[in-house]
């Protein structure tokens, strides 16, 4: 019996031609003696034989070229992923070398965000010659006083003077934020020229103008914290001895509003 | 592995879309119709297909040329095909919906019944009685009986493809086989096993 099991094993293997010739030879010496073995053998000659009938559906060549198609779509597609997966987002080499780039311009952008946030204050447009929409520093009535408004820009202008753009910090001037005041003043100065036109003061005509080209230029600097800027500014103001001159318009103010003499008032 | 083989691999490996297409044109049928013969029908059969050689491409890098190249490829193909039928096995779906047996089919003995109708009947009946008995398998086995019966691979290489030893899948084919004779018993009396 524990024989007739061996063989049973061996006939379905013979089927497929996966035996040895010795148990070729013994499975052949075994069915010419057992009838169970032979009617088993017989019994499974029947099943493969249906199992044979089984029918798959072969495809033409239409299937295979539509298969194709799509295979291609599909590698065509991976072969652009596997190209951005190889390369990341920069070449690997590349990136190595970008890392610390990066890094120090982050750091850059960080403290610019930072000091933005303590210097940084929303310009307010302006256009020039016109009157502003900020409350007036700088008196544009018509009782202009021209002494009190020389004395006001006088103060201005000598705090930028007075800076050494090499030893003290350019930021603490605010030069940005006086922009808007310089437009104010430069506005102001030629005001101050049309009354001096009309009263034919011609020393005050020729400061006023002075004044108003410099603010102008002062007003409309693209970056006036450069300390190279500030420099040229003071050559400016040192070149037309503005300061001087406003001095002395001052005292002589101050002669005339003495008891005796006429307030320049205009 | 023939060394020209081997040469075609070795280019599509190196990302040679042409030697690739190579060998798509070599083995897709092959693998068709093991997945087909594994998963159980066509719809199947074309997107494992499919799937093997996007596999192959995508992960071509860890393919050695210890192993055969085909063994490497089929065993992508089988395990895609067992996971196919699982998944199908889950979802109970009839098995022998796909045996429409009209259009394509090129085999003459289709052809010679056609114009009967009993024998198109006795034809469809044998072709459900044949894909039952696959279907009742356990995976492994209809894989093994599969491989060897329907598409002639040898034991020892079915074996290798399988990471199984040459006993297991003799075990395999032979539990197959008696599975299969006594589900077929059911409509052939004439294969009913005798008592002993």
């Amino acid at each position: 019996m524990a024989e007739c099991k061996k063989i049973r094993k061996l006939i379905t293997l013979a089927h497929y031609d996966e035996i040895s010739p010795e148990e070729k030879k013994a499975l052949a010496e075994h069915l010419a003696s057992c009838p169970q073995c032979t009617k088993e053998f017989n019994r499974l000659q029947k099943t493969f034989q249906i199992m044979d009938k089984r029918e798959r559906k072969y495809r033409g060549s239409e299937f295979w070229q539509t298969f194709d198609q799509k295979l291609n779509l599909r590698l065509e597609k991976e072969s652009r992923i596997k190209k951005t997966s190889s390369r990341g987002f920069f070449p690997k080499v590349a990136l190595k070398r970008l890392i610390p780039q990066l890094a120090a311009g982050a750091a850059i952008l960080i403290l610019g965000i930072f000091l933005g946030r303590y210097i940084w204050i929303p310009e307010t447009p302006t256009i020039p010659g016109k009157k502003l929409s900020s409350p007036p520093l700088f008196d544009t009535s018509s009782s202009l006083n021209i002494s009190q408004n020389f004395e006001k820009i006088r103060m201005v202008l000598m705090s930028i003077m007075n800076f050494d753009p090499e030893t003290e910090d350019v930021y603490a001037l605010d030069l940005i934020r006086q922009q808007i005041l310089f437009e104010h003043m430069a506005a102001l100065n030629e005001e101050i020229q049309k009354s001096a036109l009309a009263s034919k003061d011609k020393r005050i005509y020729e400061l006023a103008s002075d004044l108003e080209i410099i603010l102008r230029q002062m007003a409309n600097l693209e970056n006036p914290q450069n300390s190279q800027n500030i420099k040229m500014i003071q050559s400016a103001l040192m070149q037309k001895d503005i300061l001087f001159r406003l001095r002395l318009f001052n005292i002589r103010h101050q002669r005339m509003a003495s008891p005796g003499h006429t307030n320049p008032v205009i | 592995m023939p060394e020209t083989e081997q040469q075609l691999v070795n280019k599509a490996q190196n990302g040679d879309r042409d030697a690739f297409q190579d060998i798509v044109d070599q083995y897709k049928k092959m693998v068709y119709f093991l997945a087909w013969d594994i998963a159980g029908n066509h719809q199947d059969a074309e997107d494992i297909t499919q799937d093997v050689f996007i596999k192959v491409f995508r992960h071509f890098r860890k393919y050695s040329a210890d192993s055969k190249f085909s063994s490497w490829l089929y065993r992508i193909a089988v395990n895609a095909s067992i996971d196919a039928l699982r998944k199908r096995g889950r979802k109970k779906e009839d098995p022998v919906e796909d045996f429409d047996f009209v259009g394509e089919s090129t085999q003459p003995w289709t052809n010679k019944n056609a114009h009967n109708p009993e024998s198109q009947t006795d034809h469809t009946n044998v072709q459900h009685q044949i894909e039952k008995a696959l279907n009742q398998l356990a995976p492994r086995e209809k894989t093994v009986f599969v491989m060897r019966h329907y598409n002639d691979f040898p034991l020892k290489e079915i074996a290798e493809i399988l990471h199984l030893s040459s006993g297991s899948v003799k075990s395999y084919l032979f539990r197959a086989v008696q599975k299969i004779q006594k589900e077929l018993a059911q409509y052939h009396p004439a294969l009913e096993a005798e008592n002993g």
